[in-house]
């Protein structure tokens, strides 16, 4: 009896900073699921180079000897393997980024554990976006290593601000993917196939972001599309920042428009979710998958 | 007089149930293996529509980083884009020995459908490898959706020379997938978690069995291993038959071959499978996962 009331007691105490705690509790969650499975940890990390190195022994076959002239030419960038290896890291993260988000809802009732969220006093909302935090922090700790080794190859080192602006560059890019992840996941919970909408949404996020090519090879249209996403000005300005080719006038624009894009998404993201919060509710539906 | 009852209707049942042996039960299992994997296939149709969608972003997503290499001259060149156009599909087919075989008998096994399917006396390898049926619409609608989407893109005519040859060396590479996907199934359904290693499996065998670029251009030490993998012979006589480009060996041998190493293939995976099964049950971890 002694030990249930003190129990009770515990769990009324509200921590000081509950934020805080939420966000902490939520990162080290993340952080064993993340570790659980090596092998999966092992992949994430090699993919940026799986894919560079595929993309250049097609172009080496295809082309011949004059195949890294052409790609100097056409890219404005040296080294087809700094080049895709950065895409490649951001692809890799944003494909993650938007199906771990837009499947949130959805896993999370099939494991049975949705509504028992509901029975805490957190905002369900900002536990989402702690997840995406806690999430993106995550694969900025994997991918640095892939960073580092690309970076190093080509005989350089970042310095310490470099990787402090080159993080903050890919958590204000992976960010507002979160929002529109939030609302694929409140928007598809009718039609059950989640994961089907979240590939399409990562397809075009992929073609579009420039990850692999410049978007020059696009018409206007395309671009103008292209540059509503977070993503493709967080691969220009990655890639300003590890040739040390970025402008400080560039630099600031990007860093708003990323800001202007994060708040768009999220706020985007919220409303649409609350919507179906709301109206599952009502139906009692919260359970339901 | 409610026990008397159930006597008798279990009595009819077995009286009424009608055995089949021979090719006959063959035939009867192949009629409802193809209905089951269709049924399957076409549960999710928003996997399906997805598919369509998302396949001319994958395309360029693909296709660009490689036209990087060449000068912007050579961009639409009928010879390059065609490459790429058969190298998508033979790409679905590699996919397929891996994903939709190889990870057969795990999905069964996750799903806790394995230790039934090995109560029943159904044919192992027509079971697991129902997946053929959809795979053949499957395939039919991605060479479909691939033609289109490669004229509207970049508005080339699509070379076939052979058009019978084609698409005989198709309908042969998924029997080939089938094969690998068996061998691969069995060795999975022993060492277990298999995603990761698919993964980089595709990479290794995208890039050393000829889908994008024929064998003649890897390094010599190279042109040794992928002549080992069956799939190099699906590329080159598919390159042969559709682009009339030139094969290591001459194209009948490259035929025989691919006969010879897809019925290999097929009964290395039976033979596998079956030893494996025994040996399961006789350790208990059949339904271990």
């Amino acid at each position: 009896m002694y030990s249930f009331i003190t129990l009770v007691k515990d769990l009324r105490a509200r921590p000081r900073f509950l934020y805080a705690a939420l966000f902490i509790s939520i990162l080290m969650k993340e952080t064993k699921l993340f570790t659980r499975y090596v092998g999966s940890l092992f992949t994430i990390m090699a993919m940026p180079f799986m894919m560079s190195w595929l993309f250049m022994g097609i172009g080496y076959a295809v082309a011949g000897y004059s195949a890294l002239d052409n790609f100097t030419v056409n890219t404005g960038v040296k080294s087809p393997l700094l080049y895709f290896t950065l895409g490649g890291v951001l692809m890799i993260s944003s494909m993650i980024m938007v199906e771990n988000m837009s499947s949130v809802i959805r896993e999370e009732q099939l494991m049975g554990t949705f509504e028992l969220h509901y029975l805490t006093p957190n905002n369900t909302i900002l536990v989402w976006i702690f997840h995406a935090v806690a999430q993106s922090i995550l694969i900025l700790i994997v991918f640095t290593i892939d960073l580092t080794v690309v970076v190093a190859l080509q005989g350089s080192l970042l310095s310490p601000l470099d990787w402090l602006v080159a993080s903050l560059i890919i958590l204000l890019g992976l960010l507002p993917l979160a929002g529109i992840g939030l609302a694929v996941a409140a928007l598809t919970m009718r039609f059950k196939e989640v994961w089907a909408v979240a590939s399409t949404i990562n397809s075009f996020i992929a073609m579009l972001s420039g990850f692999f090519y410049p978007l020059e090879v696009f018409p206007g249209i395309v671009r103008l599309a292209a540059s509503l996403l977070p993503t493709t000005h967080a691969s220009q300005l990655l890639r300003q920042i590890i040739q040390a080719s970025a402008t400080s006038l560039d630099f600031q624009q990007k860093i708003a428009i990323m800001l202007g894009l994060s708040l768009l998404y999220l706020i985007l993201g919220r409303f649409v979710y609350e919507r179906w919060e709301v109206e599952a509710r009502s139906k009692g539906e919260l359970a339901k998958y | 007089m409610r026990d008397g009852r159930s006597r008798l209707v279990v009595r009819e049942n077995s009286r009424n149930t009608r055995f089949v042996k021979g090719p006959r039960a063959l035939l009867v299992e192949l009629s409802w293996v193809s209905r089951v994997a269709l049924k399957i296939y076409l549960r999710y149709p928003a996997w399906i529509i997805a598919d369509i969608i998302t396949a001319p972003a994958w395309l360029v997503l693909l296709i660009f980083p490689v036209l990087m290499f060449l000068p912007k001259s050579q961009w639409s060149s009928p010879l390059v884009l065609n490459s790429f156009l058969w190298a998508m599909i033979l790409w679905d087919i590699v996919s397929y020995g891996l994903w939709s075989f190889g990870m057969a008998i795990r999905r069964e096994q996750q799903m806790g459908t394995l230790e039934f399917i090995y109560l029943t006396n159904a044919n192992r390898v027509l079971i697991f490898a129902r997946n053929i049926f959809a795979r053949i619409i499957s395939l039919t609608l991605t060479i479909a959706y691939t033609y289109v989407f490669f004229k509207l893109l970049f508005n080339i005519q699509v070379i076939i020379f052979d058009p019978l040859p084609v698409l005989l060396v198709l309908l042969l590479g998924l029997f080939t997938s089938m094969g690998f996907g068996l061998l691969y199934g069995a060795l999975v359904l022993r060492f277990k978690d298999a995603g990761p290693l698919n993964n980089i499996l595709q990479f290794i065998i995208l890039g050393i069995s000829g889908v994008f670029y024929p064998v003649s251009s890897l390094p010599e030490s190279l042109r040794v291993v992928s002549m080992i993998l069956p799939f190099t012979y699906v590329s080159e006589i598919l390159r042969y038959h559709a682009l009339g480009m030139p094969t290591l060996i001459p194209v009948k041998c490259e035929w025989i071959i691919l006969v010879l190493s897809t019925l290999l293939l097929n009964m290395a995976g039976f033979i596998l499978l079956n030893l494996i099964e025994k040996n399961s049950k006789k350790t208990g971890e059949l339904a271990k996962y």
